[in-house]
């Protein structure tokens, strides 16, 4: 009896406690944020893209040449007895005029391709050469041509004055699409011309247009990335002048361009910073971020980019699983491109004896990721572990820097792994500034 | 004699069960369970439009050794239908021998399911 009577208590105390966490419902656990829907950029065509992507890896193949037979019917008229007549004259050989010439002030290589990866060159054609322009690539950033004394290939279009509507041409190069787009540095290069040739894709061009139509500064580019990109002095060569282009000089106008950027110290590049802190306002600087604000969208805020060179994984691996990086990468890649800004990624070198098979993995969703969504991507990975220590410190993942804060290029580059990727996205830089220009 | 004891006890279970953390002791426990990465503790402290941020935050901070240094929380009013909460205090996090801190500072608190949650930060 006293039993009952102590759960007719329990059941009434019960019934009268409204706030009991136990009785409500606890709320779904949701493991990765949601990725935001994509606006526009999500309908632009992939016909589009085709033909505007590049690998170091030469795809390419030449389209048929055109041989036109000419067949002739019909019966000829008997013909008349010819009659030889010598007439003595003076024969004037005047100078060909072609529909191009060079304007290059040291000439320009003749390839046999549309690219620097045609190395090495077939001639070097002189200053004021005359050329026959014969057919062109789809972006005209190549042209074939012919010159007067009977050699053919193909040459830069920056390097040479075109006389005729280069649209007209015939395109004799379609470059097979494979994603992603790589920048590599080419050695071979003396010309003047880019080491890489090609632009970004249709798709990160509309990204940029739209974000410019929204306000964001053409000339304007942030950093995301850990301390990698954040203490280490990343890009900041170019911003206080300490560099030798040596034979990359071409750059120095994207130099000039994007001077400013160089220098900035980015709300979303900070120590220990990994891709989920990127996400979290908590690790905002209060200072000037928003209450609630992440470091991400706060930097975006007050940049205002067209680009972002990102750059994360080295401190992730050591944290958190492949499939949650993925999770929030795939969150920063579309946060950024939801702003109009081109995100580019950047692959990352270690020691191979430190998580090393973490760091395969997570490069390789950094490259998925990239080539999914037709964004551009900087391998900096592969030629860094051709460095010595693999391009990185004794730590096993900061890369290594040079003791004199003066960088020399077509050297430094081959010895530590900062001025390598210093190279390499300026290089990224310059492509995306010629692209979208 | 013995049923009068388990009378007690149960009486004193039930409302121990019963017993609902203040906004304050929210925040706080929402801080605990961020530096010691308990998820299904964060689904519980946090409102449903703050969750994936608190499960975000709480994966930036894995496996970091962060602590949480002289937090103290106490309810400082109401802004807009949430409860206002300010902390002092700070998380710590040590990488590569270097101390880097986040200080804690105002948070909103609103009732959800019959509970107090953190709703994020305010301004």
């Amino acid at each position: 009896m006293l039993l009952r009577i102590i759960f007719g208590i329990i059941l009434i105390i019960l019934s009268a406690c409204q706030n009991s966490p136990q009785l409500t419902v606890l709320p779904t656990l949701a493991v990765l944020p949601t990725a935001a829907p994509l606006p526009v950029v999500n309908t632009v065509s992939r016909a589009i893209n085709l033909p505007v992507t590049w690998t170091p890896t030469d795809t390419s193949t030449p389209l048929p040449t055109d041989t036109p037979t000419a067949t002739v019917t019909g019966t000829l008229p008997p013909t008349a007895t010819p009659t030889i007549t010598l007439t003595p004259s003076i024969t004037f050989t005047p100078t060909p005029m072609g529909n191009a010439r060079v304007i290059g002030e040291n000439g320009v290589n003749l390839r046999s391709g549309p690219s620097t990866r045609f190395t090495p060159a077939l001639a070097l054609l002189e200053h004021h050469t005359e050329l026959m322009l014969v057919g062109r690539t789809n972006d005209l950033l190549w042209y074939e041509i012919q010159t007067f004394d009977g050699r053919v290939g193909w040459v830069y279009s920056d390097l040479i004055e075109v006389r005729i509507d280069p649209t007209v041409l015939t395109v004799r190069w379609i470059d097979t699409p494979t994603p992603p787009p790589v920048v590599v540095v080419d050695v071979t290069e003396v010309d003047g011309a880019p080491p890489v040739d090609g632009k970004i894709s249709q798709r990160a061009i509309q990204i940029y247009r739209q974000g410019i139509q929204r306000g964001n500064s053409p000339n304007v580019f942030s950093k995301v990335g850990d301390s990698i990109t954040a203490n280490q002095p990343f890009l900041r060569v170019f911003y206080n002048h300490k560099y030798d282009l040596a034979s990359y000089a071409y750059l120095q106008p994207t130099i000039d361009y994007y001077y400013e950027s160089f220098g900035r110290k980015s709300l979303a590049a900070s120590s220990a910073f990994n891709a989920a802190a990127v996400l979290s306002s908590i690790w905002a600087d209060t200072s000037v971020c928003q209450p609630n604000e992440t470091p991400l969208d706060c930097e975006y805020r007050v940049n205002r980019p067209s680009i972002a060179i990102i750059m994360l994984g080295s401190v992730d691996m050591q944290l958190y699983s492949a499939a949650e990086f993925e999770g929030y990468m795939n969150t920063i890649v579309q946060s950024t491109i939801s702003q109009g800004i081109i995100p580019v990624r950047t692959t990352f070198p270690n020691r191979q004896d430190f998580h090393w098979y973490e760091s395969v993995e997570f490069n390789d969703i950094i490259r998925r990721i990239a080539g999914r969504e037709q964004i551009p991507l900087i391998e900096l990975r592969d030629p860094a572990l051709a460095l010595p220590d693999n391009g990185v410190k004794e730590d096993k993942y900061h890369l290594t820097e040079k003791d004199s804060d003066q960088i020399v290029f077509n050297s430094d580059e081959y010895q530590w792994g900062l001025p390598l990727r210093d190279l390499l996205t300026l290089q990224m830089l310059d492509t995306i500034r010629r692209s979208v220009r | 004699m013995i049923k009068i004891l388990l009378l007690i006890c149960a009486c004193l279970f039930v409302l121990t069960a019963c017993a609902t953390e203040s906004p304050a002791q929210v925040v706080e426990a929402y801080f605990q369970a961020i530096i010691d990465d308990q998820p299904e503790r964060l689904a519980e402290l946090s409102c449903a439009a703050w969750e994936a941020d608190a499960l975000t935050a709480a994966t930036s901070f894995r496996n970091t050794g962060a602590t949480l240094d002289g937090m103290q929380c106490e309810a400082n009013g109401e802004e807009a239908g949430y409860q206002i909460v300010q902390c002092q205090g700070r998380i710590v996090v040590v990488y590569q021998g270097e101390e880097r801190a986040f200080p804690l500072t105002r948070y909103r608190v609103i009732q959800e399911n019959n509970a107090w949650r953190m709703c994020g930060e305010a301004g």
